[in-house]
């Protein structure tokens, strides 16, 4: 298991994932060939553009990908206990629906979207214990939801159990989520995107719980963002991903300090860089492929000032560091690790 | 007067038909909350919503209208046996010859000792027909209170099944989509290609046949419809053809709710929360049942009213082409096509039945449209203008 290079109880890996949405206008080749791990406690960031295949990522590892999309190739592996690897391609139906939720759940964006509004926020903590029979009844769960809107610092609880969706603001209908979420204590947390509707005062806060929930329930947070100042505050480690693949993955700091791939560099110019003296942002020329017709090779290539003929191929992932890795062709001489 | 009620009458302007739903809502609450202590809590803000959807209501005459007809309707189907002068079947001719094809109001007299008093055992003296009788001297009040029955046992028992079925289908195809959704929608598409009406005649003259054994077979079957449709113990044979006619509608009528079901599951289950609901593992027929057909179901009420008339007028329909009810069967579409043959001179016999098909179905199209205004967010707020007093 130690195929890292370094020290990582695997809980979730992706292997060469390819995901294809079947639209009128063809086919849309979202996720081309995506490869990662998730180590067991970590915070696993995956960072890009609107379109990149974030979100499609993040779905395909509990097989939500709604159809016209179509998970075509690869495998996602999920460990619950150490050792102990699950396919979950291979899952019938009802299997895949106790993992989700149970051991894998997600946060979503928009929380104001996310709750029904024909129900109360108690009721949504109930229902998804009474799903996972964690709870006998719908009576036991609503009891149950006032101690789970405690452990994620809802005001008031023993009120808000009885709010509708329309009753609270965002940042409590966030904090609801994430007790939904958390209410059947996984293993894993895929958070996408989780502070783009509510202010930042409350994405401070709502990071700070996510992080204490993190630390005492040990949980994996996989937290999909485009936000780099959120990346810097809570990942472990980063993939970034560019028109369906990862381009670069890096401990946290090696992204900041010494980003390898044209596009994270470029990345890191166009946004508020914490580490970085200049102020002045520099947009990427261009713009994001069409993944119908995605380009040759290295999909970034049109866009990047180091090209040369040899972009033309797809490059494979060169390690340029004990934990970083980047797929360019510029490191082809790189070689870390080899002898 | 509590505190709630004075905070009420602060924000409505309630009339007096708003304190009348006052009144029933609080009483509703207060024997549910006896039966299940703590409801009224629970649900507090279900019920003011429900409150505020009654007094919306309330502000719209035609709604009232409509209810007053539906319920008028309903009180007539369920009391007009027991208040009918006359059987829907007795010939009164047999009493007095003036009794044929009777003029609303004519008066006739049944003597003592006549065959009418010692066969049928109808009391000797005058009676005067209201609506006038047709051409066996049947009484047409009478039969058209017992049309009433028939028309609304046969529209709830269509209206229990076909939109039932209609709407899981609808479910089922708009949820899964792919092969099954393509499979169920184009079935449909074959059975709404039919004019319904045509193939509910296909079917009701197929069905007596096959139906008459198993009704006649069955004596808790038979027994059953024959209470329902409140029909004497003789006329087991006719029942056939109007249990038929409840099965051609069943066949004819879930098409529209199943397409109808599609297309709002296909925009509801887009909806987030739906997608959240999936990503916790709540399990398919939680998120069919829990959160989508709630979400959808203002439109399919107020289809379900409207279609209410509809099943009234198709039946009276079928009747009226001699498939369905047959003589002495009182049915409205019946009563007017046996009445055609002597009209204008017996007029009555058309107009009367015909009268009361259209007032049923007025009213429920009245109630239907005034629903639709109310469960519509845009026109909703513009009528809840109306409930808020004016400061």
């Amino acid at each position: 298991m130690v195929k890292e290079g370094f020290d990582c109880d695997p809980i979730i890996e992706v292997r060469d994932l390819y995901v294809n949405f079947y639209t009128y206008a063809g086919v849309v080749k979202a996720i081309d060939g995506v490869s990662f791990t998730v180590c067991r406690g970590e915070t696993y960031c995956l960072v890009g553009e609107t379109g990149c295949g974030k979100t499609v990522t993040a779905k395909a590892i509990t097989r939500l990908i709604p159809p016209p999309g179509r998970i075509e190739r690869g495998e996602v592996i999920f460990y619950p206990e150490p050792g102990k690897p699950v396919n979950i391609g291979e899952l019938s139906e009802e299997e895949i629906r106790r993992i989700r939720g149970k051991e894998i759940s997600y946060i979503f964006q928009d929380p104001s979207s996310a709750l029904d509004p024909l129900y109360t926020i108690g009721h949504h903590v109930s229902e998804t214990m009474l799903a996972h029979g964690l709870v006998k009844s719908m009576k036991e769960g609503l009891r149950e939801a006032v101690r789970v809107l405690k452990r994620v610092l809802m005001p008031d609880p023993e009120e808000r159990v009885k709010s509708y969706p329309h009753e609270l603001s965002g940042g409590m209908k966030q904090r609801g989520v994430i007790g939904i979420s958390l209410s059947t204590k996984p293993k894993v947390l895929i958070a996408d995107e989780p502070t783009t509707a509510v202010d930042v005062t409350i994405q401070a806060q709502l990071m700070q719980l996510l992080r204490d929930l993190k630390a005492s329930e040990g949980l994996t947070l996989i937290l999909i963002t485009h936000n780099m100042g959120l990346v810097a505050e809570m990942c472990d480690r980063v993939a970034i991903m560019y028109a369906g693949r990862i381009v670069e993955e890096a401990p946290v700091l090696d992204i900041f300090k010494s980003p390898k791939h044209p596009y994270t560099r470029a990345l890191l110019k166009a946004v508020i860089n914490p580490l970085s003296k200049v102020n002045k942002l520099e947009p990427i020329p261009g713009t994001v492929p069409d993944l119908i017709r995605p380009p040759r090779g290295c999909r970034f290539h049109p866009r990047c000032p180091y090209f040369s003929d040899i972009c033309l191929e797809r490059p494979p992932e060169f390690r340029v560091g004990p934990r970083h890795k980047v797929a360019c062709w510029l490191y082809k001489e790189e070689g870390w690790g080899r002898e | 007067m509590s505190k709630a009620e004075e905070s009420r009458e602060e924000v409505y302007e309630r009339k007096l038909l708003d304190r009348v739903v006052d009144v029933a809502i609080n009483g509703v609450t207060w024997v549910l909350d006896r039966i299940r202590p703590g409801w009224r809590v629970r649900n507090e803000a279900r019920i003011e919503e429900f409150r505020l959807t009654l007094y919306a209501f309330n502000r719209s005459p035609p709604g009232l209208l409509g209810v007053t007809l539906i319920s008028m309707f309903m009180v007539l189907a369920v009391l007009g046996p027991y208040i009918a002068p006359f059987s829907y079947d007795m010939p009164l001719v047999l009493c007095d010859q003036n009794a044929y094809l009777a003029p609303p109001g004519a008066v006739i007299t049944v003597r003592e000792g006549s065959l009418c008093h010692q066969v049928y055992g109808i009391k000797p003296g005058n009676y005067t027909l209201i609506l006038g009788a047709d051409d066996y001297g049947r009484d047409l009040f009478s039969r058209v209170l017992y049309g009433a029955r028939t028309s609304l046992v046969v529209a709830v028992i269509v209206m229990l099944v076909g939109p039932l079925i209609g709407i899981l289908l609808g479910l089922i195809a708009g949820y899964r989509g792919g092969y099954i959704d393509e499979f169920l929608m184009r079935l449909t598409d074959v059975f709404i290609a039919f004019p319904g009406l045509i193939l509910a005649i296909a079917f009701s003259a197929v069905l007596p046949d096959r139906l008459s054994g198993i009704i006649e077979g069955y004596p808790i079957v038979s027994s059953f419809f024959l209470t329902l449709f409140s029909l004497k113990p003789e006329h087991v044979g006719p029942l056939a053809n109007l249990v038929s006619v409840i099965v051609a509608l069943w066949i004819v009528w879930w098409p529209g709710y199943a397409r109808l079901v599609r297309g709002m599951v296909l925009s509801a289950r887009e909806n987030v929360y739906v997608e959240a609901a999936r990503a916790i593992g709540v399990p398919t027929h939680w998120i069919l049942l829990r959160h989508i057909l709630p979400n959808i179901s203002g439109p399919i009420l107020v289809f379900l009213t409207l279609d209410f008339g509809s099943v009234i007028l198709v039946e009276a329909s079928l009747s009226f082409l001699g498939l369905g009810a047959v003589p002495p069967i009182a049915d409205w579409g019946r009563i007017v096509y046996d009445g055609a043959e002597y009209f204008p001179r017996a007029w009555w016999l058309v107009f009367f039945p015909g009268l009361m098909t259209l007032l049923v179905v007025l009213g429920f199209n009245l109630v239907g449209d005034t629903l639709r205004d109310v469960f519509d967010p845009r026109t909703r707020r513009r009528i809840e203008f109306k409930v808020k007093r004016r400061r």
